[in-house]
């Protein structure tokens, strides 16, 4: 049995065991116990999730430990330095089903809990030449060092667990793609113009049978269009990795149980890439030379140049000229601006209408023709679903929206093959052929879209100059004067005796005289 | 504050209730009791220092209705509250309308008549007139309309006979049934200046002198309504003291545009004619006056017509 630890108690009896400022029984380690690696790993992953282990990384040891009955323990030594940092490990340690013991080399007491807010002491020191000797409330042990556990080997071998969330976080991107797969890889980055650094990086043969190292390529990209991510994920001999660490990447669909980030275990340096599905971790000590991906791109070269020469009278030319058409393309949307609503749609954009706020209805305009209503607004027609929608690839012409103009010439020569109508803007339908509105025919949205309402006037009272007029006029009304009427009125007698003094200045003098 | 001068507030209260406050909104004036000369002169000092009406609603719409009318003449936006002279005038109004009220006196009491108008004169006398141009302007917002004030005097006959009520409603039961007892109704309004007709006690000559004293102490008042007939406009020293400023004379201009032009050069030259000779200065100025104000009125006929509208 442990003693408890009393308020302002000054003497401990365990070795290497002291007060700290608080009060609280503090070794200068802390020691936690766990029953087994995964209890470790549980550890780690929930100490991970809560805080960086940076801290105590540095005086970090975990060791494997084997009782006199020959139970093998795993525990985690650091150094204690504070009640707060050991409070934390301790509430982490008891969720994954460990103990906490502080002391300072061999023998290590019990760290407080509720029932001891100052932790425990030692009643009597078990005499043994073990290595470790825990003294808990419900045990007391001795432990023998069977070896040692690094914690970056320990996460190296943890497998990722399987989280398809990864695959929709944003940010840069690891590839690390096979041999065979390099070269197209780097091409298809090229067409696809996706901005990529690339590298070949080395591994030593898999076996003693191979002579040749394992060559991959190792990708860098800022970002993966998002078209490319189940095409990348699902090519066998293609890996693509999300960076959880600096040094560390974890393959997309996959999680690592402990939160990499915390564990500043991996050099800066180099590069480890965690793979799901029960494969290796492929290790590098040192980043390969990483290029741009542009200078793979495939050259060509003529076998002679050209030199420009005179005219010569000769059979000439027939003219190419060629009919315009439309193609589907994989560019995405951009300025969509404008929509073509078909006369059998117009229904469904009064519907619509009805729905619209205020800002669309004030920006868009809309010109009715007899092919239907075209609507343009200058920041994006996606606020009215219906119709056709059209991108602007020119001032004053549009093509539908996921279209390309084919021969894909520049947006001025079509405007000028068009005959550059000037007042008109041009939609091109999809089978080639062109529809010219007026410029002037477009009027905003809310202007067409109330009809004409009736009113009913209302008579409007204002107050001000309808009180004015209906200014009563004054009616004198006479009525008995009461009891004494003049009580109040002194005899003419008594007028005359009357002093009253006056004193106010005044315009005229005091008195009014009929005539001056 | 005494019990006199509670009681004085009070009355206040009820000159503002039943005058004042019809006098410039519309409505039904009924008199108080007469105040007499020195009592009227003292309740002017009484209410100014009492600041005014205590009626915030009746003061507000007095406060609207008063810039309203000076705004007819001037560009204010606020006037002065009544002063101690204001309130006085109005007492002095007040004793006029009874003046001319047949329940003041029965048979035996006749010589109550001349008791108030000796009063009233006294009064009128000793009100100071405005101060400056403001005042003048302030006081004639509040009394513009006194000539305004009238009184309808109904005969009611039936079958079997009449009866005549002086600014008093006929009964009901002399109105009742009556296509059968076949009553008839005859409403006469009076006006201010004839208001003494049937009081025995009072004569209309004195009491036009009366009048025309008391409307001596608004003079633009006076001025605004020099085209009356009776009484008939005469100067006095506050309004001749009025229009030797330049501003007070603009504002009895502009009072007098509103009337008909001849009628007010006609006015003016006979008052201008009436001003005793000794008087040199103010007769220079009264006919001056007259002059300006001819001149002005020719000025105005001669520009030119404004567009009819179509």
């Amino acid at each position: 049995m442990l003693d408890r630890v009393a308020v302002h108690q000054t003497r401990l009896r365990t070795p290497g065991l002291g007060l700290d400022a608080k009060g609280v029984a503090l070794g200068a380690k802390g020691i936690v116990l766990l029953p087994s690696i995964d209890r470790l790993v549980a550890f780690l992953a929930l100490y991970t999730r809560q805080g960086s282990l940076a801290d105590v990384l540095r005086s970090l040891s975990v060791e494997v430990v084997k009782s006199k009955l020959g139970a093998r323990e795993v525990t985690l030594t650091f150094a204690a330095e504070s009640s707060d940092r050991l409070d934390r490990i301790a509430e982490v340690a008891r969720l994954a089903g460990g103990y906490t013991f502080t002391g300072t080399s061999r023998h290590f007491v019990q760290y407080r809990d509720a029932a001891a807010p100052f932790g425990y002491d030692i009643g009597q020191i078990t005499p043994s030449d073990a290595a470790l000797a825990l003294y808990h409330n419900a045990f007391s042990q001795t432990y023998d060092v069977e070896r040692k556990i690094e914690v970056r080997a320990l996460l190296l071998r943890l497998e990722p667990h399987a989280d398809p969330s990864t695959h929709r976080e944003p940010g840069p991107r690891w590839i690390a793609a096979e041999a065979g797969l390099g070269p197209a890889l780097i091409h298809y980055f090229v067409r696809s113009a996706v901005d990529a650094e690339v590298g070949v990086a080395e591994w030593p043969p898999a076996s003693s049978f191979d002579e040749a190292p394992v060559v991959r390529y190792l990708f860098r990209l800022p970002q993966i269009p998002e078209r490319m991510g189940p095409l990348l994920a699902s090519t066998p001999g293609i890996g693509v990795f999300l960076p959880v660490a600096p040094g560390a990447a974890v393959e997309i669909g996959f999680r690592h149980p402990v939160n990499l980030r915390a564990c500043p275990v991996f050099d800066e340096s180099g590069l480890v890439l965690f793979r799901g599905r029960g494969n290796d971790v492929l290790e590098l000590p040192r980043l390969p030379a990483l290029g741009d991906i542009s200078a793979f791109a495939r050259v060509e070269l003529r076998r002679e140049v050209l030199a420009a020469r005179a005219p010569e009278v000769g059979p000439r030319v027939d003219a190419v000229s060629i009919a315009l058409r439309l193609m589907p393309s994989t560019e995405p949307w951009r300025a969509v601006t404008a929509s073509w609503v078909k006369l059998e749609e117009m229904p469904l954009l009064r519907h619509i209408a009805y729905a619209l706020g205020p800002e669309t209805l004030r920006k868009t305009r809309i010109a009715l023709t007899p092919q239907g209503a075209f609507l343009r607004h200058p920041t994006g027609i996606e606020g009215i679903p219906v119709g056709e929608f059209f991108r602007e690839i020119r001032a004053g012409l549009y093509i539908p929206a996921g279209w390309d103009a084919v021969p894909a010439v520049a947006p001025d020569v079509l405007y000028r093959a068009l005959g550059s109508p000037s007042g008109q803007v041009i939609f091109l339908s999809r089978d080639g052929r062109a529809v010219g509105v007026p410029g002037d025919g477009f009027v905003p949205l809310e202007m067409a879209l109330l009809e004409a309402q009736a009113w009913a006037p209302v008579s409007a009272i204002s107050d001000g100059l309808t009180s004015a007029l209906a200014t009563a006029l004054p009616e004198v009304f006479l009525g008995g004067a009461g009891i004494r009427p003049l009580r109040d009125v002194p005899s003419v007698a008594a007028l005359e005796t009357t002093v009253m003094v006056q004193s106010p200045p005044q315009l005229g003098p005091p008195g009014g005289q009929r005539s001056p | 504050m005494s019990t006199d001068d509670a009681a004085l507030g009070e009355r206040c209260e009820e000159l503002a209730r039943g005058v004042l406050g019809p006098l410039v909104l519309g409505g039904p004036v009924h008199p108080v009791r007469p105040f007499g000369g020195p009592l009227g002169l003292r309740v002017g000092v009484v209410a100014s220092e009492r600041r005014g009406v205590t009626d915030g609603d009746l003061a507000s719409r007095l406060d609207v209705a008063r810039v309203r009318r000076a705004r007819l003449l001037a560009a204010v936006d606020t006037l002065p509250d009544l002063d101690a002279g204001d309130w006085s005038v109005l007492a002095a109004l007040n004793d006029l309308l009874q003046l001319t009220n047949h329940h003041l006196a029965g048979p035996l009491t006749r010589g109550r008549y001349a008791r108030v108008l000796a009063n009233l004169e006294w009064m009128c006398e000793r009100i100071p007139a405005p101060a400056d141009v403001l005042s003048a302007l302030s006081r004639h917002a509040t009394f513009a309309r006194a000539l305004e004030l009238a009184r309808t005097d109904s005969t009611v006959s039936w079958w079997t006979g009449s009866a005549r009520f002086r600014g008093e409603a006929p009964p009901a039961r002399l109105l009742a049934w009556r296509e059968i007892r076949r009553v008839q109704v005859d409403a006469r309004r009076v006006p201010l200046a004839e208001m003494p007709a049937g009081v025995t006690g009072i004569s209309l000559a004195d009491y036009a002198d009366v009048l025309a004293l008391w409307l001596t102490r608004t003079p633009l008042t006076d001025l605004a309504t020099a085209t009356r007939q009776s009484p008939m406009f005469a100067w006095s020293a506050s309004t001749l003291a009025l229009v030797a400023t330049g501003p007070g004379r603009m504002l009895a201009f502009r009072a007098l545009a509103a009337e008909p032009p001849d009628a007010v050069n006609a006015v003016l030259s006979r008052a201008a004619l009436q001003v005793p000779e000794p008087y040199e200065e103010a007769r220079r100025l009264a006919v001056g006056f007259a002059e300006r104000a001819a001149r002005a009125f020719q000025e105005l006929k001669s520009e030119s017509p404004r567009p009819q509208p179509r």
